[in-house]
């Protein structure tokens, strides 16, 4: 997706290259190159399988056609290049300008979000801000007959962007940009919602939310730059627009003519930054010194509903009971940051920074009076963040390095009033082997939390007093080590080897009893190898594994009168317990490309694998045992790709490519097997519509295209 | 309709700018001192002066200062007598000079770019990346053109998250890396282009930023609390999927408190709405924020509780 983007981009072309040389032919004074392909592609259906199989390709027949030109005369030059042309995911690139002179880029892209396929509601008027059903058609005020069900659909977004940017002059003390991308996406995204209106306990309804956005983005930068100073002044502005803001759906179990309930859908909103920017080069040491200053600010004014319906459709009108019926939003950010970098001697760099972000949050606050009040928070944070990094080149090639960071976080939330952060890290790096490259580095983090909830609650009756013990694990004391490795090979030309370990441990309030995350680890590993004959053939092959782990504490509460005090003994309504995850991916893939006849006749093949399994087991004090059963199904994935392609020339100018692409996908998990659309007990039933329930896939593409260069 | 209107007139507009503006700073070649190299790598230097970008320029020159081989790789006449490699500047892993010493020949024209305002600053200067590490200035085009596999070649670590289950179109060619990142340096963590990581989010998730009446405190705070940007197992990119992710945190009411074990998928003797399609997120969907109002006689379906 390209919001706000307005730097060049070439897409990638599936079988063109654009190239430049010698010219081959003229068009008045300009020299051009140019060359067109079209062809065709064909699937096997698999695009009405799974969501997954083209969730951002469009893969389906079709006719395929890219295009490029390149042209330059005696003081301007152009490139374009289209791809995909007329598909879900075609784009569009041209370049252009003057020789050290001013500089254009106009593009245009397609993307396509393919969530899953072959859904289906009983609600009419998917798409819209409206969503109803009716009785009659689907058997009953509870729609449990999913085969009675009138709607199908595909939840699937299409974004299209466009934009073009221009940069005057090239060389030259100043210069000037200015951007513009306009973005629009539209289509259906899976949401859901709880039924009945009632918590804990109650079902959910999954209700196709309609896309309907509108984003301009305008930039402009100045600057200025001198040998060696530098300034520049950036600034962005992006307006968010939402067609609905809205959803009204009626509620299963309601009668038709009852109000809707209201979910809220993204707001509209504004926003604008302003940063400079300044750099100062060759001071004395050998430095640099650079800074920025920041502004940003995030606005909107919505109206909001003032009517809402409850569990039974019942009208619930709250113009009396909320103090405003517009919320104005106003989200405000302040940054600045310096830098200096020093090289005082050859063998030593040096480098200390500090940066400040902070937020203000200047909206409205909405109070709602009743049985239940509520009057929203405002968020709010600052941080300081300063370090020191240090650099210094030993014997033999060897280089080492340490730092030091410190963060504070200061934010207004109810569990931890502020974070402290000291990250120390060393790393040592060796070239002494001409075919060798090695890496290490180690970083240890603490983390100290002024944690705000020691004495909350009166007693361990009082649903808050289990506060006391809960711990969220991005604010709370943190204890964290990290090391990594990594080697270069080249023992041979054209044979390059790399290998790579890390390891990432994390201890969570460290010998205190907690409910929250305890624990959690990562390893990874890779090996990736490229041999390479010159004009005879490249191999590549590329493997991985990956784990990582989660360990955390919980207290089960049944029903009220509680024991919210996890340091008495368990009982069978409250009692402690682990949940204990772990996920593993792993995978490789496999390259060949052979140049049969050089320039004339060259042939690949491929094969990818990755995979991912996980599993989340459980232990309980409960005094009298009740099953857990592990869950063994938990993201368990398997995808693998065959590739084959082959390009042949028939002469300089007329060449065409084959190629073929089997892929196929399994999924296995707990909250998608055995999937049904309508389940749940009469007080909590759950409606759903497919979305994520189409895993799996068996694919099959071909494709082939003739190209012709002018 | 509209919408390609106003595209063919910008299209138009910049054309007539184009033609309209003439600068006329070229600079030309010395060719003296390019038939020195020429004795030894005539076929490279052919190749350079007519197809790379950078012989291009020089050429469409007129008088002024000259450009050669040797602007960039010095001066050549040591090399010619001994034919060493540590006699002349050349440019890659096999070069005799450093990475700082390599970069500085391409600093010497290009350091009044804003994009390399903040290079001594990046962290690629300090482990030794220089330009040529990405860029063949003897190529058509300076920029690599494969810009997702150029940083891959060192990021392997990333390389195998994009083929995960979940992870942004980066192999789809969609996105780019440089697209959040800046490899010319940057102030920020990570060289993103962003003082921070919900600011980077936010140009393309433009539907996230609010503000919302009911905010979800670390999800404001920071997106890589929960979110992963490059690859991950779990739909979303989530770092850990839910129940789990959520029940880290919140612990208190009856349901975060729960084991939601084996028994609670579709086939299970328990099935629960808290284990099946998307876990917390069946009711509690509203979790970047939230607009909708809250009903004091009936917290079930509120906002706050990003319920609606």
């Amino acid at each position: 997706m390209k919001t706000n983007k307005v730097l060049p981009i070439v897409a990638a072309s599936l079988l063109l290259q654009s190239t430049t040389g010698s010219a081959e032919f003229k068009l008045g004074n300009f020299d051009l190159t140019a060359g067109v392909g079209v062809g065709f592609q064909l699937t096997n259906g698999a695009e009405n399988q799974s969501g997954y199989f083209t969730k951002y390709r469009d893969y389906r027949d079709s006719f395929l056609g890219n295009a490029w030109f390149t042209a330059e005369s005696e003081g301007y030059f152009m490139d374009f290049a289209a791809n995909r042309i007329g598909l879900d995911d075609q784009s569009y690139n041209l370049n252009g300008g003057t020789f050290g002179g001013v500089k254009y880029n106009l593009f245009y892209d397609s993307l396509i979000h393919n969530y899953s396929v072959g859904n289906k509601s009983f609600f009419t008027g998917v798409g819209t801000g409206s969503l109803v059903f009716d009785d009659a058609v689907v058997g009953s005020t509870t729609p449990t007959n999913a085969d009675l069900w009138p709607t199908s659909f595909d939840y699937s977004t299409k974004t299209k962007t466009f934009g073009v940017k221009a940069t005057y002059p090239a060389s030259g003390n100043y210069y000037l940009t200015l951007g513009y991308a306009n973005v629009d996406r539209d289509g259906i995204r899976p949401s859901l919602a709880g039924n009945l209106g009632t918590s804990p306990g109650g079902g959910a309804v999954e209700l196709p939310e309609p896309i309907d956005y509108k984003t301009n983005n305008f930039m402009a930068t100045v600057g200025y730059r001198g040998d060696d100073f530098l300034a520049v002044l950036d600034g962005t502005l992006s307006n968010f627009d939402n067609n609905i803001n809205f959803l009204n759906w009626r509620l299963p179990g309601t009668a038709a003519t009852t109000t809707a309930s209201v979910t809220s859908l993204a707001p509209d909103n504004r926003y604008w930054t302003l940063d400079g920017k300044t750099a100062w080069h060759n001071l004395p040491l050998n430095s640099t010194f650079a800074a920025k200053l920041g502004y940003s600010r995030i606005t909107n004014s919505e109206a909001l509903p003032t009517t809402i319906g409850n569990q039974t459709g019942t009208a619930v009108d709250l113009t009396n009971v909320m103090s405003d019926t517009t919320f104005n939003g106003d989200y405000r950010y302040g940054s600045a940051s310096v830098a200096y970098s020093s090289n005082p001697i050859e063998k030593l760099d040096s480098k200390v920074f500090y940066n400040f972000l902070r937020k203000w949050n200047k909206s409205d606050q909405i109070a709602y009076t009743g049985a239940s009040s509520a009057t929203n928070k405002l968020f709010d944070y600052y941080k300081h963040n300063a370090g020191v990094d240090v650099g210094y080149k030993l014997p033999f090639d060897t280089k080492i390095g340490a730092g030091y960071e410190y963060l504070k976080v200061h934010r207004n939330r109810e569990d931890a009033a502020a974070t402290s952060d000291g990250i120390i890290s060393v790393e040592a790096k060796n070239n002494s082997l001409d075919f060798l490259t090695a890496k290490v580095k180690y970083q240890h983090l603490t983390r100290t939390s002024e944690f705000e909830n020691s004495a909350v609650g009166t007693d361990a009756s009082d649903n808050n007093y289990v506060k006391r013990f809960a711990r969220f694990f991005d604010a709370t004391d943190k204890k964290q080590d990290k090391a990594a490795l990594e080697v270069d090979v080249m023992p041979i030309e054209h044979l390059d080897l790399g290998l790579g370990a890390s390891y990432q441990f994390s201890k969570y309030n460290e010998d205190l009893l907690i409910i929250g995350r305890t624990k959690d680890t990562g390893r990874e590993y890779f090996a990736d190898l490229t041999y390479e004959m010159p004009k005879t053939f490249r191999f590549n092959a590329f493997g991985y594994f990956g784990m990582n782990t989660f360990l955390s504490n919980h207290w089960a509460q049944g029903a009220s009168p509680n024991n919210l005090d996890i340091t008495l003994p368990a009982t069978d309504k409250n009692y402690l317990w682990t949940g204990d995850l772990e996920f593993r991916t792993w995978g490789y893939s496999l390259g060949l490309d052979i140049p049969v006849i050089d320039q004339k006749w060259d042939i690949g093949v491929g094969f990818k694998q990755d995979r991912g399994d996980g599993r989340a087991s459980f232990v309980s004090t409960r005094p009298t045992a009740v099953d857990n059963p592990t869950v063994t199904e938990y993201d368990d994935y398997l995808v693998n790709t065959l590739t084959a392609k082959t390009r042949y020339q028939f002469t300089d100018e007329l060449g065409f490519s084959l190629g073929y692409i089997y892929e196929k996908r399994t999924f296995e998990d707990i909250a998608y097997d055995n999937y049904l659309y309508v389940s749940g007990s009469t007080s909590a039933r759950n409606y759903l519509t497919g979305a994520g329930a189409d895993n799996d896939y068996s694919a099959h593409v071909g494709y082939l295209v003739a190209e012709y260069r002018f | 309709m509209e919408n390609r209107k106003s595209r063919l007139f910008l299209v138009m507009l910049f054309a007539c700018a184009v033609s309209l503006i003439a600068t006329g700073a070229f600079a030309g070649i010395d060719k003296g001192s390019v038939d020195k190299c020429k004795t030894c790598h005539e076929e490279v230097v052919n190749k350079f002066l007519a197809g790379s970008h950078h012989g291009k320029v020089w050429a469409k020159g007129d008088a002024g200062q000259q450009y050669s081989c040797e602007t960039c790789h010095g001066p050549g006449d040591k090399h010619m007598e001994d034919n060493s490699r540590e006699s002349i500047i050349s440019f890659g892993k096999k070069s005799a000079q450093s990475a700082v010493e390599q970069s500085k020949q391409c600093l010497n024209c290009h350091s009044k770019s804003g994009e390399l305002a903040f290079w001594d600053m990046g962290k690629h200067v300090k482990n030794d990346v220089s330009c040529a590490s990405c860029h063949t200035a003897h190529d058509a085009k300076p920029q690599p053109a494969n810009v997702t596999e150029t940083c891959l070649s060192c990021h392997k670590d990333v390389k195998k998250d994009l083929g995960k289950q979940s992870h942004h179109p980066i192999v789809e060619g969609k996105v780019s890396c440089t697209d959040c990142h800046n490899p010319h340096g940057a102030l920020s963590h990570g060289m993103i282009r962003a003082d921070n990581n919900n600011q980077l989010c936010y140009k393309c998730h433009a539907d996230k930023r609010g503000p919302y009446i009911w905010e979800h405190d670390p999800v404001e705070e920071n997106c890589n609390t929960c979110h992963t940007s490059h690859g991950s197992q779990h739909k979303g990119l989530l770092k850990e999927r839910g129940p789990n992710l959520c029940q880290n945190c919140h612990q208190f009411g009856r349901h975060p408190g729960t084991i939601y074990n084996g028994n609670t998928g579709f086939a299970g003797s328990a099935l629960s709405n808290k284990m099946i399609a998307k876990n917390c997120l069946n009711c509690h969907n509203r979790i970047h924020g939230s607009m909708a109002p809250h009903n004091p006689a009936q917290v079930g379906n509120s906002g706050k509780f990003f319920l609606r």
